[in-house]
């Protein structure tokens, strides 16, 4: 299946962020990609088999609920890292909309960034 | 009349930031230095450290802001990286329990010459860990993941940037006698490599608890073993400076003979690789909310030259006024070279020098990212 992958781990899959592996569930496509880019499962996961606090990992477009959870036919997985830094403080979101990169940014800035923004003053710090 | 003798080789200054490491290449004067370019721009990077026993092989203790910790390894002096192959991490809990994770390695200690390849890391969480291979893999010392850490509990569980395990010491006479610097735990001995441990805390002031004179809990800051005299240790500890002369038990509190103005509230300590009763400290504001800056606004390094009877202030080039400085106990070092040289860096940034044992200080660096570690090296 097809798995798209956050920039921080490019230095695990040779720049790629749209990398093959394969599983039944979120754990096996966790240890068949540690396989192929040894190390990076220990960056999204820790030794307790709990994925690290600022790393979120979807199928489709649903966040994982657990590591054994099954993946469906034609599923993408989607390794994420949340949105920290200054905005700890903030509910993350995550969408996935069809568009290319130019066709809809105007009506999403509209739609999504702009009330986000308003209803969120600046942040008080940077935790990084 | 002849001049002091003057060292001929060449001096590499490691630096680890919030943002990633910068290397420092010294010529044999430390006149001119050339920066290399940042190594994993972006990265936390906790620890540096070259391993003495070649002079090549350099460990990383890193992580980002969102990925897991890992330890990067060189073998060409820091030219090229690669990640460990099994970094530290705690033993996977028994179903249904929570078991601990490591946040970061916090601190890489190599082992003596008569064991290549040994090296001993310290965590956050507490954690203990010691590789065979030169950094390529690592294994937890259960005697104190398991058995010490249950002892200590939850003390200093809440400090703002985690426990840390540090200072990890080896008796250069034995390699399995070995010391190690809890903050918010106290200092412990082994002399079984790690299986057993034992509380070393008499004399240390523990003014944040309770007990005025707990067995364990207090929280030193560095320790430091003297290479030449192993049985002289020094600590600057979260409520003052410390020596102990082993056999001896009680720590005396040689920060006592600080000027009261000043008081011997800091994180680092480093001593003088040729001579145990020489130890240099850089004192902070440790009163009221311990704003842990410059005392007064006023920068200093104080060196003692008789084990901590009496200390001088050495602060010629340092800022004489409004200078806020902050400097982490790994960020101060010697690089052994005679005479020798001494750089600290501050959470600003700056990398602080001398040349001359600390008579006057220069800056080497400024606009760095906040700087956490800093180690020195003069190559053979």
């Amino acid at each position: 299946m097809r798995v798209l992958i956050a920039s921080p781990l490019y230095s695990y899959t040779g720049g790629r962020g749209d990398v093959e592996a394969t599983g039944a569930t979120v754990a096996e496509v966790l240890a068949d990609l540690d396989r192929r880019f040894p190390g990076i499962r220990f960056r999204i996961v820790d030794e307790q088999d709990r994925v690290r606090q600022h790393m979120r990992i979807y199928v489709g477009t649903e966040p994982a609920a657990a590591l054994d959870q099954r993946i469906p036919a034609d599923q993408e997985i989607h390794i994420l890292q949340a949105l920290s830094g200054g905005a700890a403080y903030l509910t993350h979101m995550f969408e996935i909309y069809e568009g290319n990169h130019v066709n809809r940014v105007a009506e999403r800035v509209e739609a999504k960034v702009l009330p986000f923004i308003w209803k969120n003053p600046a942040p008080q710090r940077d935790t990084h | 009349m002849a001049g002091p003798k003057r060292s001929r080789r060449p001096t590499l200054l490691m630096i680890g930031t919030r943002k990633g490491a910068f290397l420092f290449h010294g010529d044999p004067a430390r006149r001119a230095w050339r920066l290399d370019w940042p190594h994993l721009l972006g990265c936390i990077v906790h620890h540096l450290v070259l391993d003495p026993r070649d002079n090549r092989t350099m460990l990383m203790a890193t992580r980002t802001g969102h990925l897991g910790p890992v330890i990067m390894r060189s073998t060409d002096r820091g030219r090229t990286w690669a990640e460990s192959k099994l970094p530290p991490a705690f033993a996977k809990a028994p179903e249904g329990q929570a078991g601990r994770a490591v946040d970061h390695t916090f601190w890489l200690s190599p082992g003596l010459p008569s064991q290549p390849g040994v090296w001993w890391a310290g965590t956050s969480p507490h954690g203990l860990f010691r590789s065979q291979d030169g950094g390529v893999t690592w294994s937890g010392i259960e005697g104190f993941n398991r058995d010490l850490v249950g002892r200590i509990g939850t003390i200093g569980q809440e400090t703002p940037d985690g426990a840390v395990t540090h200072s990890i010491l080896v008796d250069p006479r034995e390699p399995k006698h070995l010391y190690v610097g809890l903050s918010g735990g106290g200092s412990f001995e082994s002399r079984d490599g790690g299986a057993s441990w034992r509380a070393l805390n008499r004399g240390v002031a523990a003014t944040f608890l309770p007990d005025k004179d707990p067995e364990i809990g207090q929280d030193p800051h560095i320790m430091a073993l003297h290479p030449l005299k192993p049985d002289r240790l020094y600590q600057q500890n979260h409520c003052g400076i410390y020596r102990l002369d082993r056999p001896g038990e009680v720590w005396t509190r040689i920060g006592m003979n600080m000027p009261k103005t000043v008081g011997d509230i800091g994180f680092p300590l480093v001593l003088h690789p040729r001579d145990p009763d020489t130890l240099w400290v850089i004192p902070m504001d440790g009163t009221t909310v311990w704003p842990r800056t410059s005392p007064g606004g006023k920068p200093a390094v104080y060196r003692s030259r008789n084990a901590g009877k009496s200390w001088e202030r050495q602060a010629a080039g340092l800022p004489r006024r409004d200078a806020w400085l902050t400097i982490k106990r790994q960020a101060f070092a010697t690089d052994g070279a005679d005479p020798l040289g001494l750089y600290f860096g501050t959470t600003g940034g700056e990398i602080w020098m001398s040349t001359d044992e600390g008579k006057r200080w220069r800056v080497l660096a400024s606009h760095l990212p906040e700087i956490y570690t800093v180690q020195a090296a003069s190559l053979g």
